[in-house]
């Protein structure tokens, strides 16, 4: 214990160039190749500065102090921005406030919210809600992957006899319609949960969410998503189709809707924002003379803006440009 | 005092890696042990009354790193000392060349810069952008540390490790580390502000 005072006296009369040359030599060395110096070191630059800045050191080290720290820009400025922390921290100390005083200026809604998303109870509940929203999300991605495989099924059933292929086709539409909606509640889950992360993130300063159990790892056919699109003529950027894809999302199924089935077969061109070309089929069939399907490796799609431009392919082969087709890859 | 060599930085990557690997043959190790001299350089010329403390250190290191090849063969000891003994020179050669207006570290200036002005605008913007830097507790550890005022400042202190169940020690320790994150990112702000 008495060789850390003599230590912290010793780096304080550095500090205030007290020492001599070779006691400073000295000093110095040791600074370079003593963890524990060079600690005290820093403690006692900031009682000194603490000290300087309270009014707490004598005339005497207060005019060496002022020698050695407020000609060298570093340490000045070190004893600024402390003065600075002091005051705001003197402005902003907690008062007992009475039915008639104001709340505290300086308290901001900010202020209100961090402390209010630090309570123990309000983490927790938001843990809560994470999971429940997890929960949620995993249920409708088994519902959606359930109806795509019935929607699947009942397409492998399209070349049954005419009787009951209306019945068919008006059950195909009716699940395609529930599917969609499906989607698109498993996106609004998805965004939903993501909000609810970024809340809990922003809650807890940036550190890890809290520990919530994963959801079920999703299985090779759950990691396939499928979308419908509508032609888009001229639309602005403002009506792109959004579309939100988990992780492991390994295929995404574009359903390109055709306004009339005039071809037997046709060409897509999968196009990002930059008009660059990063996928071409070009022998796709009309699904049913109602759409038609380009399967994207879920790789080749990171958040942006992209286009598909549709061609019908005529009976000499040549292509013919019909419609294009746009959507937006969110985050 | 971020890492990384700053202007007059002229050594080949090559030369570079030749003093990490002097330093520890572990290349982690190797760049721990850089920052902490480096850092360590720039804090005693800071004190030695050197305004340009961190370029002084960086022409310090290249120095080193150019004899790096013979210092391999003969010197024994910890590298650190070795760069204190260079820095001594470099520090020495700097103020022999020093313009004779600029005033001598060692006198004692009866009438330093006035540090009592208001805060400026960057000033007080930096602040809150450097607080805010700092996840909630430790800004809230930091601004609680300087509540206390006067006498009162020692109990205070006191009060709060025996909160924490640490030692005073302990928590002058946490502090320094907070504060000295939170000057460092002052500095940077306020640079670039001015920038």
């Amino acid at each position: 214990m008495s060789s850390q005072i003599e230590s912290n006296e010793l780096i304080k009369r550095y500090l205030l160039g007290e020492l001599s040359e070779q006691e400073r030599e000295q000093v110095e060395q040791r600074l370079m190749s003593e963890d524990d110096l060079y600690q005290q070191l820093l403690l006692a630059e900031d009682d000194l500065i603490d000290d300087y800045i309270s009014g707490a050191l004598s005339e005497r080290d207060r005019a060496k102090f002022g020698g050695r720290f407020l000609h060298v820009p570093e340490l000045r400025q070190d004893v600024q921005s402390v003065k600075a922390l002091r005051q705001y921290a003197l402005q902003r100390a907690p008062q007992v406030h009475t039915r008639d005083s104001p709340a505290p200026a300086h308290f901001s809604l900010f202020d209100w919210f961090g402390k209010f998303f630090m309570l123990p109870a309000v983490g927790a509940t938001l843990a809560g809600m994470l999971l429940a929203t997890v929960m949620v999300v995993a249920w409708f991605a088994a519902q959606n992957s359930r109806l795509r495989g019935q929607v699947e099924q009942l397409q492998a059933q399209q070349p049954a006899p005419p009787a009951s292929q209306q019945g068919l086709q008006e059950q195909l539409a009716s699940e395609r319609v529930r599917n969609e909606q499906l989607s698109a509640e498993l996106l609004r889950q998805q965004e939903l949960l993501a909000e609810e992360s970024r809340k809990l993130q922003q809650a807890q300063g940036q550190r890890p969410p809290a520990p919530a159990p994963a959801p079920e790892p999703r299985s090779r056919a759950n990691a396939v998503f499928a979308f419908t699109l509508t032609s888009g003529g001229i639309r602005g950027p403002g009506q792109f189709k959004k579309i939100s894809l988990p992780p492991e999302t390994r295929e995404v199924r574009l359903r390109l809707d055709l306004a009339t089935a005039e071809y037997s077969s046709y060409r897509a061109v999968l196009q990002n924002s930059d008009g660059q070309d990063l996928l071409t089929e070009r022998r796709l069939p009309a699904g049913g003379g109602k759409f038609v399907q380009l399967n994207v490796p879920a790789k080749l799609l990171k958040r942006g803006d992209y286009q598909v431009l549709l061609s019908g392919v005529n009976p000499s082969g040549e292509a013919e440009e019909i419609d294009n087709y746009y959507f937006r890859v969110l985050p | 005092m971020s890492s990384g060599p700053r202007k007059g930085w002229d050594l080949t990557q090559e030369a570079f890696d030749d003093l990490l690997a002097w330093l520890n043959p572990d290349r982690e190790q190797a760049a721990k042990k850089y920052e902490l001299i480096r850092e360590r350089l720039i804090k005693i010329l800071m004190h030695r009354g050197c305004p340009t403390a961190e370029d002084l250190a960086d022409k310090t290191i290249n120095q080193v790193a150019r004899k790096v090849g013979e210092l391999k063969t003969y010197y024994e000891g910890d590298p650190a000392l070795y760069f204190y003994g260079v820095a001594r020179n470099v520090f020495s050669d700097y103020f022999r060349s020093r313009p004779a207006e600029v005033p001598i570290l060692t006198q004692v200036i009866s009438a330093p810069p006035d540090t009592d002005a208001d805060e400026s605008e960057p000033e007080h913007k930096c602040l809150e952008k450097c607080l805010d830097e700092l996840h909630p507790p430790d800004r809230e550890l930091l601004l609680e540390y300087y509540r206390g005022e006067g006498g009162a400042k020692i109990e205070h202190h006191k009060e709060m490790a025996r909160q924490r169940e640490i030692s005073l020690n302990a928590l002058r320790i946490l502090v320094c580390r907070l504060r000295s994150r939170f000057k460092e990112c002052m500095r940077e702000c306020l640079e670039t502000e001015a920038a």
